[in-house]
């Protein structure tokens, strides 16, 4: 057989009508002359006849289970959040590491929160780190340790990522890792294979922490969430954000309550709200549902904007 | 199903019809069960993954932006809970290919028959078993992007998006996952360079 191999790749395409017209006109040409393409086109053909019908019988038993569960589920049950105080909740930090401010928008997170149904409040929960008061924007974060086993690069290895690597752990060490990608997506990748209380992909009622740098002061504290790249999305729009006391107080944190911000110290008690500079860094934790679509989330980074 | 009437579904489960939610199952189990079914090659399993896959999508039912169509929504999510799966099992145990029939009895998994050629069944048998095998020994990148585009009916596109690759990559992968198919068939002599199965 004559070896057309390099048209082999689109005459694939074409068996699959992934083709733009002037290819296909290209193919319908070199078919009309070439009987082994022709030959080969045919087994391609064939191939996909053989892998692709789906032929089991689907059980009844999908159907009937499924519709069983759902129904003793409502929809918005699982958007419920719980208050800060509740200290059953596990927690899970998020925290940037290191990461390299390369254009305005580097090393500045805004996540976004949407929050659909109204079933409770959401608190965030912005942690301002002592340690991180003189570091430059310019500086790269000191490295924390970063549990490679869990991670597997050959999920990385379409997935631009940059100097940004989020390693979270909840205060039982459970962890999660996440990695930022150039652009500003950022990919949640974990195993909580061993916690029985819930599995890999999903978590519930998790406080997550994420330490982000402080790019600019604007009208609103916008954090956002791109589960899974289209998959999910959570936006919370926050106005009439309160500021937060300075990073390097330690012990402040802010939280986000629907659409405000209350400062709250390490014991759970209101301080008054101070300034977050620009270029702090800040540590904002938040409780909420997160669906975790194994093997990775992404997590639509922007801009963190904090208003005064 | 159209999107549109996806669409109107959608809307009426998250607005409290529960039961409208059986018209997605039916419309989408056969994909979602076989797609998990072709990963992780265990009836149980598939049936397991692809409940899991279908009340997770009623859950996040809401956050559903209809970007894109629901069905490939949910190839997305069942292909991340199988891949879950078998990242989890591959710590455990090694996969098996075969599954128990109703008599507990190991039975091979197979894919039925292709078309009704009476004068070519012994070789269709013969050529469907080595399709099997030769799947298995493609590499996870290739058959996983196969299996997508195969059971699924997902474009490159969307295949990309799921798997986190370019649509180039998926081109080149599917392509290449079906010449080694067919390299593996010849080789094993059940696919004969002018054989025909039209």
């Amino acid at each position: 057989m004559k070896e057309c191999t390099k048209i082999y790749e689109l005459l694939s395409a074409y068996s699959d009508n992934e083709v733009t017209d002037s290819e296909r006109l290209l193919v319908d040409r070199h078919l009309a002359a070439c009987k082994d393409c022709s030959a080969m086109l045919e087994m391609f053909r064939d191939i996909s006849d053989a892998v692709s019908e789906p032929h089991m019988e689907v059980p009844e038993a999908l159907r009937i289970g499924v519709m069983n569960r759902v129904k003793s589920e409502s929809v918005l049950e699982n958007l419920v959040v719980s208050e800060a105080k509740d200290k059953h909740r596990k927690r899970f930090g998020i925290m940037l590491t290191r990461f390299v401010p390369i254009a305005a928008c580097l090393a500045v997170v805004v996540l976004v929160w949407q929050f659909w149904g109204n079933t409770g409040s959401i608190d965030f929960v912005v942690e301002a780190p002592v340690e991180m008061m003189d570091m430059a924007p310019e500086e790269a974060a000191p490295e924390a340790v970063v549990d490679e086993s869990i991670m597997d690069d050959a999920v990385w290895a379409e997935h631009e990522v940059m100097d940004m690597d989020m390693d979270i752990a909840d205060a039982d060490d459970e962890r999660l890792h996440m990695r930022a990608g150039t652009g500003l997506y950022a990919a949640l990748y974990g195993d909580l294979a061993g916690e029985a209380e819930y599995d890999a992909t999903y978590v519930d009622q998790e406080l997550f922490t994420f330490r982000a740098e402080v790019l600019e002061l604007t009208d609103v504290l916008v954090l956002e969430f791109n589960y899974n790249y289209e998959f999910l999305e959570a936006i919370l729009l926050v106005s009439n954000i309160t500021p937060v006391r300075h990073p390097g107080i330690g012990g402040s944190y802010l939280i986000v309550r629907n659409d405000y911000i209350t400062v709250l110290d390490i014991n759970d008690e209101i301080i008054s709200p101070e300034d977050i500079p620009v270029g702090a860094i800040v540590d904002i934790t938040f409780f909420g549902e997160i669906l975790i679509t194994y093997p990775s989330i992404i997590y639509h980074v922007t801009a963190i904007q904090i208003v005064e | 199903m159209e999107r549109e009437i996806e669409n109107k579904l959608i809307q009426r489960v998250v607005n409290g019809d529960t039961n409208a939610f059986e018209d997605l199952v039916l419309a989408n189990q056969k994909n979602v069960y076989n797609l998990a079914l072709k990963m992780t090659r265990n009836e149980d399993d598939a049936l397991d993954l692809s409940q899991e896959a279908f009340v997770k999508a009623y859950q996040q039912l809401s956050f559903f932006r209809g970007d894109s169509k629901f069905s490939v929504w949910l190839y997305r999510l069942t292909y991340n809970l199988c891949i879950d799966f078998l990242r989890k099992q591959s710590k455990q145990t090694t996969v098996s290919l075969d599954y128990k029939d109703d008599d507990n009895e190991v039975v091979s998994f197979e894919i039925p028959d292709l078309r009704d050629l009476p004068e070519d069944s012994a070789i269709r048998k013969e050529m469907r078993k080595t399709i099997e095998q030769s799947i298995e020994e493609l590499t996870e990148d290739h058959r996983e992007v196969l299996i997508m585009r195969e059971i699924t009916g997902m474009s490159y596109d969307e295949i990309a998006v799921t798997l986190k690759l370019s649509a180039g990559t998926v081109k080149s992968r599917i392509a290449r996952a079906r010449i080694k198919l067919i390299e593996s068939l010849k080789e094993k002599g059940t696919y004969p360079e002018n054989f025909r199965l039209t």
